[in-house]
């Protein structure tokens, strides 16, 4: 039971040609043109008022109350926002999510699994200059996990380790500043700026403890006692620990990053040229040095 | 009255070839000379994103629980295609709406080909049977998405799946 009224409608959209800028305009009225301060109605004051403070263009700052303590400065401060400027944000995704991006070839198992290849997949928009210093991983789906990664991420709690580890995987944590975390995200942007690549930074004091932590596969921790974490991770939820030597995949999993270097296969102070397609690395012994290029 | 045609001069040095890209400033003592690196050019190629989305591959079990489209029998006089993504277009949305009326959510489906009217008949009886309940919903034919009072994204996807969708 349909209206004369829609059988207008979509006989106008059936016989209407097809819309583009060359036949839109905007309603009428809509674009006035500005009104200059000219003539008997627009001169004289020219819309600045009879003396005082706003004529003279000696304006007061904003919320000024003549002399009355202002509504802003009535209350005390309270510390809502304190150190909000040096917090940092992870984006979640949960384990999930991460296995039906692998069912669904969004990503590659056999490659190992960094920011780079996570932004690669343009389903999460993380971006640097909103304090989002990377990813974490959350456990909705540890249960049905069924892929052998090498994962790398900036948080992972216990659970999610074990989850992971469990079906042979490895997880690891690692930190990026704001510019390695710029370049990691868009490489061929970043390549396209003709700048080195830069030097991964240090986490800051208060990450320093986080990423040094075995029992959170840091990245500055030591070999020997995240293996030995991993043994007690598989005694406390109890599952049968892979062994790695066994594997296929060994040299793929083993693949880890230095804590310096921002991409794979590349090493800090190498420009890329994405047209002769080759990677220079500077001369100089000084920038050797600080790029720890040997 | 001819209309003149101003060309602006692109100060930006990405848009006009004859400004450098990257000016030095000082002498040039100062910049290092650079070597070239072997490197293989395919591990380089890895950091870069696929231009389409990839065909999820053939496999026998989806452990995340992802489900393929089987293909719907021919009788069906509709069809649910799915997002550009392979996933179902089956939305939860909810509005918050800061007045005495409060929010209100619904559950959208998208991409709907063929007799639009059928299907939501079909899902109607289904999720009113479900429920027990009257199940409010709207029907876009220029657009072709029904909209669900509340949320059924899972129940909706299940029957979808069901019919080969």
């Amino acid at each position: 039971m349909t209206s004369s009224g829609v059988d207008k409608a979509l006989s106008l959209v059936r016989n209407l040609p097809r819309i583009s800028f060359n036949n839109l305009r905007d309603s009428v009225g809509k674009r006035k043109p500005r009104e200059r301060c000219r003539g008997r109605y627009g001169g004289k004051t020219h819309g600045c008022g009879q003396k005082g403070s706003e004529q003279r263009q000696a304006y007061m700052r904003l919320g000024h109350e003549g002399g009355q303590t202002p509504f802003y400065m009535r209350f005390s401060k309270e510390p809502y926002y304190k150190g909000w400027h040096l917090q940092r944000e992870y984006l979640p995704i949960s384990l999930h999510r991460i296995q039906m991006l692998i069912d669904t070839g969004r990503l590659n198992p056999e490659e190992p699994i960094d920011v780079t290849q996570i932004c690669n997949t343009k389903l999460f928009k993380l971006d640097p200059r909103k304090k989002q210093y990377g990813f974490q991983i959350t456990d909705e789906g540890a249960d049905c996990f069924d892929a052998k990664i090498n994962l790398e991420v900036q948080y992972a709690p216990e659970h999610v380790i074990a989850a992971v580890e469990k079906n042979g995987g490895i997880i690891t944590t690692a930190f990026y500043d704001v510019m390695s975390l710029q370049a990691a995200v868009d490489p061929e942007a970043f390549f396209k700026r003709g700048v080195p690549i830069p030097k991964r930074m240090l986490p800051p004091h208060d990450a320093l403890v986080q990423y040094s932590d075995p029992k959170q596969r840091g990245y500055l921790a030591d070999p020997d006692k995240i293996a030995e974490e991993r043994f007690i991770l598989s005694q406390k939820y109890g599952y049968e620990l892979p062994e790695l030597s066994q594997d296929p995949l060994k040299d793929m999993l083993l693949r880890r990053k230095d804590p310096r270097q921002v991409f794979y296969g590349l090493m800090p102070g190498c420009f890329v040229s994405l047209r002769d397609k080759k990677v220079f690395a500077p001369k100089d012994e000084e920038l050797k040095r600080f790029y720890e290029i040997n | 009255m001819t209309d003149k045609i101003k060309t602006k001069i692109p100060w930006n040095p990405y848009f006009n070839p004859k400004l450098p890209l990257n000016p030095t400033v000082g002498p040039s003592e100062l910049y290092t000379n650079v070597e070239e690196v072997k490197v293989d050019w395919k591990n380089i190629e890895r950091l870069f994103p696929q231009q389409t989305v990839p065909i999820p591959p053939v496999k026998e079990t989806y452990p995340s629980g992802w489900v393929p489209p089987k293909g719907s029998s021919l009788d069906c006089p509709y069809h649910v295609k799915r997002s550009r993504n392979h996933m179902l277009p089956v939305y939860f949305v909810n509005r918050t709406v800061k007045t005495q009326r409060g929010g209100w959510s619904y559950t959208q489906i998208l991409h709907i080909e063929g007799d639009i009217w059928a299907l939501e008949k079909d899902l109607k009886d289904y999720l009113e049977e479900y429920h027990q309940q009257f199940v409010p919903s709207q029907v876009h034919e220029l657009s072709r998405w029904i909209r669900f009072k509340e949320d059924h994204v899972n129940i909706i996807n299940s029957w979808l799946i069901e019919k080969g969708f």
